[in-house]
């Protein structure tokens, strides 16, 4: 059976209710996306704005519970707690992103992001919202400011994946005009009434008011390369902070646990494309093309560590305790 | 021959292929378990296959020869290209070139150019531009007006330009790091060690090879504690632990995850903890005849086969384990042992009721010719505790250098470097209109859409003005 986390003692209650406004803001943006109606954006903008702070309420709420119960830890150490987590640092980048670009289609993305997170962490039955007790290892001052930095550069490289998107569609357009010609002709001709059109119709419509609503190509390109500059600068200072923690609980600052290695990866992939811009022959694209990879490494190396290898780091396995 | 390879090893291609191969070699280590041992790899994947990982070095990769290989290309091509860059780079902020021509030539790509026409003489052109351009370059910082004909002048505004060397500090910063991870991996050492309840040790064993090391000074583990929430999660696991220096106790520190204690140079950490398999029995001896209470028990240590004294009539006995034991029977008993021989049958211990503090705990019994009891009182264990014991050489080298990176990638991302030209030169005289002719040139340190609506703004604001 289900089990839905929302209990008022522990803030989840308020962390689910959020989760109904992400899903309202989507559907917000979804139909922005299809009308071309700007109410639709804006009520889905203000919703956002305030599903981000009853977010911020509710890490109020879990945090002095945490304490309350004598955890005397903040609420970041398990898979709940990060997904949540997670999801508000997108909200977060989203609404900087949105203040300082007109973003309206990026909204979809986002919210698209922060919901799919929000959904496996209310839902998931790997991830309960009790605030259990920690191994001794994470009983330390270091893991607010390590994780803190560090989805502060996951929220980033979220972001730069949804522009990355828009920019691939834009740049397909743009270079292939007689291709995107071909799709806006097949959009016209489906029949939302034939079975099989019904399937692709949304998509290929998706596709074309992308491309009509995003900013333009130049605006893209910058925001990805800015966004991704800030990740970086945050997944290097996470990058070190946990290995000055490292150094102090485990005694050597670099043990090539899973993890570790996987931010390495991550830290490459995103190095890769800072220097890819001063490589001669290597356009924009291929640029965009990094991002969107970059942040499969960078979900890979936030749950796919955890799920899959165990290390020091599986807090996501549930009944698992790593080395102290 | 030497400048093609100075080219070779400074281009950033080379740095890109170099970063691609170091991630794939790491994900075969994250894939394939680091650091267990023969027999474990043997089991997972079989003998055959374990040979081929060995041989691929698949099993220790981050010590084999390819993966120390790479690292090394990537630090020479960090030391080539940054040689190769620096002195040009420092060149060019303490001495920028401010040829209008050169640069148009050489930036182009980047470079946004604005050609105007106005009738107004040069004076008044270039005052405007100041004015119209100092909100987001402030002063000029070449000024250019051919004084006697007082027709061509040109203004030179660069901002930032002083953080052009950020990125060189960045590797710089890098290059210290990976210094420092060098040191302590050529002067370090990483060991590991148990420590019995009591025990004094001086050897160490490494984490790479298990080879011992023989530590400066000796360690007494005094006692150990496991603290437990209610639940049962491990909260706390604490040692107490002595330095002794020639038989003296020089530091007495507990230490915790977390709270490693340093001493010379050395730091130990808890790693971890456990007890020992059980070698002995806990048998209390009670002398049934005797009423006073003071002699009346005693509490031995009892290893299987082996014979001890009761002290009561001079009687021995011995503590063993039945060889087939019955099922649901205890399996152990006692033999009494009179001249070196076993008397009468073993004496099989029964179970009794036994109310304590605690609650009811069962109480093995066994008695001798209503002279002594024996109670079985559990059995003795000895518990250690793991600590790694670490020689740290030089990590402050590693978090000066992560410091310089971060500082330096800080000001490389958020602060770019801007140059702005503005010339004006009179039209060919041949044109029939006596104009004054002006080219805004604008070049960014990178391609930002931003930047160049931030000219097109203040070139349009320009324009209003002429």
């Amino acid at each position: 059976m289900i089990h839905i986390n929302a209990s008022i003692l522990d803030g989840s209650f308020y962390f689910t209710i959020s989760f109904l406004m992400i899903i309202l803001s989507f559907l917000g943006y979804f139909l922005y996306i299809f009308t071309e109606n700007k109410l639709f954006s804006m009520a889905s903008f203000i919703i956002v704005i305030t599903a981000f702070a009853l977010q911020t309420f509710a890490f109020i709420i879990r945090w002095r519970y945490s304490y309350h119960i004598g955890i005397d830890l903040p609420p970041l150490t398990d898979l709940y707690d990060s997904l949540v987590f997670f999801a508000y640092v997108i909200l977060l980048g989203f609404i900087l992103l949105k203040l300082f670009y007109n973003f309206d289609s990026l909204g979809f993305i986002m919210t698209f992001i922060a919901m799919a997170s929000m959904a496996f962490a209310t839902i998931s039955p790997l991830a309960t919202s009790a605030i259990e007790p920690s191994i001794p290892a994470l009983r330390s001052y270091w893991l607010l400011y390590h994780i803190i930095s560090l989805f502060l550069a996951y929220g980033a490289f979220a972001a730069s994946f949804g522009i990355a998107i828009l920019f691939l569609i834009k740049y397909k357009q743009i270079h292939n005009p007689k291709k995107s010609k071909n799709i806006n002709q097949a959009a016209n001709k489906a029949n939302p009434l034939k079975f099989l059109s019904i399937l692709y119709y949304p998509f290929i419509l998706l596709y074309r008011q992308f491309i009509k609503l995003s900013p333009p190509i130049e605006t893209l390109d910058e925001a990805i390369y800015k966004v991704v500059v800030f990740g970086f600068l945050f997944l290097s200072i996470g990058i070190v902070i946990g290995a000055a923690w490292a150094d102090n609980a485990w005694g050597g600052y670099w043990s090539w646990d899973p993890k570790e290695t996987w931010s390495l990866i991550t830290w490459i992939t995103y190095a890769i494309f800072i220097h890819a811009r001063l490589t001669k022959g290597w356009n924009e694209k291929k640029m965009a093309w990094i991002a969107v990879i970059g942040f499969a490494v960078v979900i890979f190396c936030y749950l796919g560590v955890d799920l899959i290898i165990p290390g020091l780091h599986s807090y996501a396995t549930p009944g698992s305790t790593p080395i102290l | 021959m030497l400048s093609k390879l100075n080219k070779f090893f400074s281009s950033v291609k080379l740095a890109i292929i170099l970063f691609i191969l170091i991630a794939a070699v790491s994900i075969v280590g994250t894939i394939i378990d680091q650091g267990d041992t023969i027999s474990q790899y043997k089991i997972i994947y079989g003998n055959n296959v374990f040979h081929i990982l060995y041989w691929l070095g698949f099993l220790n990769i981050y010590n084999s020869w390819y993966f120390i290989g790479l690292a090394a290309l990537l630090i020479l091509t960090l030391i080539v290209s940054s040689a190769n860059r620096t002195p040009k780079i420092i060149k060019e902020i303490i001495n920028p070139d401010l040829s209008f021509d050169t640069a148009l030539q050489k930036k182009r790509f980047k470079a946004q150019y604005i050609t105007l026409q106005s009738s107004k003489n040069t004076e008044e052109l270039l005052t405007f531009a100041e004015k119209a351009f100092r909100k987001n370059f402030g002063n000029p910082i070449k000024d250019i007006r051919n004084k006697k004909d007082n027709k061509t002048g040109s203004l030179f505004y660069s901002k930032n330009s002083i953080f052009r060397i950020s990125p060189i500090i960045a590797h710089l910063g890098a290059l210290v790091v990976l210094t420092g991870v060098i040191l302590s991996a050529v002067l370090g050492y990483r060991s590991y060690t148990n420590i019995k309840v009591g025990q004094t040790i001086q050897h160490s064993y490494l984490l790479k090879n298990n080879k011992p090391v023989l530590l400066p000074f000796k360690i007494k583990l005094d006692n150990y504690v496991s603290k437990y929430y209610k639940d049962g999660m491990p909260k706390a696991y604490i040692s107490t632990l002595t330095i002794m220096k020639k038989h003296i106790g020089v530091l007495t520190k507990t230490i915790r995850v977390n709270h490693p204690l340093t001493y010379d140079g050395i730091t130990i950490y808890q790693a971890s903890f456990g007890h020992y398999k059980p070698t002995a029995a806990r048998i209390l001896v009670l002398n049934l005849k005797l009423k006073n209470k003071k002699n009346k028990k005693a509490l031995i240590y009892a290893t299987p086969g082996k014979i001890y004294n009761s002290k009561i009539n001079n009687i021995k006995f011995s503590f063993n384990f039945f060889k087939k034991p019955k099922k649901n029977s205890i399996p152990f008993y006692i033999s009494i042992i009179k001249n070196n021989k076993k008397i009468g049958p073993p004496l099989i211990f029964q179970e009794l009721p036994y109310k304590t503090k605690k609650g009811n705990m069962p109480l093995f019994f066994t008695k001798y010719n209503n002279n002594i009891a024996f109670i079985f009182a559990g059995v003795k264990t000895y518990y250690y505790s793991g600590v790694e014991i670490t020689k740290n050489v030089d990590t402050d080298i590693v978090w000066i250098g992560s410091a310089i990176l971060i500082f330096a990638l800080f000001f490389s991302f958020f602060f770019n470097q801007q140059s702005l030209w503005i010339r004006v030169t009179p039209s060919e005289p041949s044109e029939k209109d006596k104009t004054n002719k002006i080219e805004i040139l604008a070049i960014p340190h990178k391609k930002f859409a931003s930047f160049y609506s931030m000219i097109d703004k203040n070139a349009d604001e320009f324009k209003k003005n002429i």
